[in-house]
């Protein structure tokens, strides 16, 4: 049996008219169809998890003076930003 | 009914995904301040914001800072914010307009100002409510008791 794919699904429902070829059609659709359903499921159940883990993650983060959640810019490049985040949490020890 | 069914496949992965890149560049994203730009291009400062620094598990601030990188820069950051010749760290509420002029909390967003001669550095803790008001100063007492 020759493997389905968009083409071939195209080219047997073009010809369903004629008796040999809506066999062919009913015998190669139902495979087809179920690949096709597991695909988009499997599609969806990524998508789901991604949608719902993205959140979650940054919920549950840590919390903190060093927490990862904080963002830093600056007007030179070559400093580390985790050394602004230190200074403001010394400052406030000295004050 | 058929139709709908596969619409609705291939559109809700399409969407949740949108939803989880969405909600992950919001995270990320923290434009930088008017008092940030304000600093900026200071010579011979280096200035960061800080962007929501953590000072429980509930309440963040914005934070400034602005640290000198030589003796003239550390100088002319002790005049604008007219920072006294004493040793140690000083600290004042300013307002955001003008961080150097010393005010009284209000109730209206003001800058807990510190100043270190030690780190030749100023900063600017951005307080909108007083929420943040009270957390910045559990933070400092937990700190020092600590």
């Amino acid at each position: 049996m020759a493997m389905m794919n968009e083409d071939r699904f195209e080219d047997l429902w073009a010809r369903a008219g004629a008796s040999e070829y809506a066999s062919q059609l009913a015998a190669e659709y139902p495979a087809w169809h179920a690949r096709q359903r597991r695909r988009a499921g499997m599609v969806a159940g990524m998508a789901l998890l991604l949608a719902v883990s993205t959140p979650v993650f940054h919920m549950f983060q840590r919390t903190g003076p060093h927490s990862p959640q904080q963002h830093v810019v600056c007007n030179r490049m070559d400093m580390p930003t985790q050394q602004w985040v230190d200074l403001a949490d010394e400052l406030l020890m000295t004050a | 009914m058929e139709n709908n069914n596969t619409v609705m496949k291939r559109i809700l992965p399409i969407a949740m995904l949108l939803l989880a890149v969405f909600t992950g560049c919001m995270r990320e994203s923290a434009p930088e301040g008017a008092l940030y730009l304000r600093y900026a291009s200071s010579p011979e400062v280096a200035v960061a914001q800080v962007s929501d620094f953590s000072l429980n598990d509930t309440v963040q601030v914005d934070v400034v800072l602005l640290q000198a990188e030589s003796d003239e820069a550390w100088q002319r950051m002790k005049e604008e914010f007219g920072i006294a010749d004493t040793s140690g760290s000083t600290s004042w509420l300013g307002t955001t307009d003008e961080p150097a002029r010393r005010a009284s909390w209000n109730g209206q967003p003001l800058l807990r100002v510190i100043a270190s001669h030690e780190k030749r550095a100023v900063g600017l803790y951005l307080l909108e409510n007083e929420v943040q008001y009270d957390a910045l100063m559990d933070y400092q007492l937990n700190r020092i008791v600590n």
